[in-house]
């Protein structure tokens, strides 16, 4: 299989203006910036590794993107699109916290059709208790404001929601409130273990389990009763229902560099994306290059490189021997892989038990049982 | 508690439901609903047949965060 990079992460700062209590990326507090000049070595650094295809989405992330200025984005949307002479349709999102969308950054989203994707994680009672400031105060107000400026210019959006004990204590009030709130999509995480957030307030309680699937059929109904986009039924619905049976499935976080992520001082990371700032004793970093000096294809020299991917392609062997949903799921995540089980070269985590097997489980008996969809 | 067999059942509930047209429609309606990348039905009568059914669907999504 020819890997063509289908995503590419640019931490424009990692900064963050926000502390939550779950947050996995270590340097939120360092304000650092990703330099302009580091975007036509990396457009060139990609057509030179051959990782160029039809389209690629370009995402800034990991850090509050918005805390740069919304002229800083413009200019890097010119210089990326003056750079693509190879004619690939270049999609540009930007994932935030909201509280610092204004009507400059919204003329700038129309301008350049950027996909906005906002974090909050429900109703006031929820969000505030774990996407707080660094004064320890809520953060919702200042999101919605985000969000009703967005509706205000007409301006499409989707959410990610982080599914946390908060969550499983008020399911009824979390979903009329997404019913409601007008995004195009929700994503919902369940609060992983990751890096820096070293445990989860959902996965690791059995008692969680009925709160759980409370979730999940309130998410399918979302979806399928009343027409609000949920990431996680949708895909499933895909895979379930819709997708040929004789398609080879796959994640495109076990293939090196079909997604890419550069940090703000150049430094690039491949498979989970969330591996770009994390460390873990049994492989140092997850730093393959910096682009000023490496070649992305150049990983391919790096020792930890080559042991990194072999130990993940091992995990994504074993669960195709062992798995039974491994012909939906694709493998898993390596982050989660790495951060639960302490290698890349391993199967089942607390994740998937919960949010692919669980939740197929769920949606399958929905399929089967439900008369009336 | 996670299937003892999914692969049977995912066969199962896969062909059960493909012969349901009327729940296959409202699926596939609250799919492009919220996804425009989801393919469009192509029979002529607009509906979804899944004899000519084309998945544009991306295998690599499903364990996405971002």
């Amino acid at each position: 299989m020819e890997i063509k990079t289908h995503l590419l992460i640019l931490q424009s700062t990692s900064f963050c203006n926000i502390n939550c209590t779950y947050c996995y990326l270590p340097d939120r507090n360092i304000k650092s910036k990703f330099e302009l000049s580091l975007l036509p070595i990396i457009w060139k650094n990609l057509r030179e590794s051959n990782l160029l295809g039809d389209k690629i989405d370009i995402c800034w992330h990991a850090g509050e993107p918005l805390v740069l200025s919304a002229s800083y984005y413009e200019e890097a949307i010119k210089i990326l699109n003056s750079e693509n002479i190879d004619n690939v349709k270049i999609n540009y999102h930007i994932q935030t916290n909201g509280m610092l969308i204004s009507n400059e950054f919204c003329n700038l989203f129309k301008k350049y059709k950027v996909n906005i994707g906002v974090s909050i994680d429900g109703p006031e009672q929820i969000n505030d208790m774990k996407r707080v400031k660094r004064n320890n105060r809520g953060s919702y107000l200042e999101t919605m404001r985000g969000i009703l400026l967005l509706k205000s210019h007409g301006i499409p959006f989707t959410v990610i929601a982080v599914v946390t004990d908060a969550t499983l204590n008020h399911i009824d009030e979390f979903l009329e409130f997404f019913k409601n709130i007008g995004a195009a999509q929700i994503g919902v995480n369940v609060e992983e273990i990751e890096a820096e957030n070293i445990k989860s307030s959902v996965l690791t309680s059995s008692e969680n389990k009925e709160a759980y699937h409370h979730l999940i059929n309130g998410l399918y109904d979302l979806q399928v009763k009343h027409r609000v986009g949920v990431r996680e039924i949708n895909h499933s619905l895909q895979k379930i229902v819709f997708a040929p049976d004789d398609k080879e499935v796959y994640d495109s976080q076990s293939f090196p560099f079909s997604i890419i992520s550069v940090d703000s001082e150049g430094n690039y990371s491949t498979f989970s994306p969330e591996l770009l700032s994390a460390t873990h004793p049994n492989y140092g970093n997850f730093i393959f290059g910096n682009v000023k000096s490496e070649k992305f294809i150049d990983s391919y020299k790096n020792a930890t490189f080559n042991r990194i991917n072999q130990d993940i392609q091992t995990g994504i062997e074993m669960c195709k021997a062992e798995c039974d949903y491994y012909n939906v799921c694709g493998g898993g995540a390596p982050s989660n892989k790495l951060f639960e089980n302490g290698t890349f070269a391993s199967t089942t985590t607390n994740y998937c038990r919960w949010h692919i097997k669980e939740l197929l489980d769920i949606i399958a008996d929905r399929l089967e049982n439900d008369d009336n969809q | 508690m996670e299937s003892k067999n999914f692969k049977d059942r995912l066969t199962t509930v896969r062909t059960k439901v493909r012969q349901d047209s009327t729940k296959l429609q409202n699926l596939y309606e609250s799919l492009v609903a919220s996804d425009d990348k989801v393919a469009k039905p192509i029979s002529n009568q607009g509906t979804v047949d899944f004899d000519v059914y084309q998945w544009k669907g991306n295998w690599s999504s499903f364990n996405q965060r971002w």
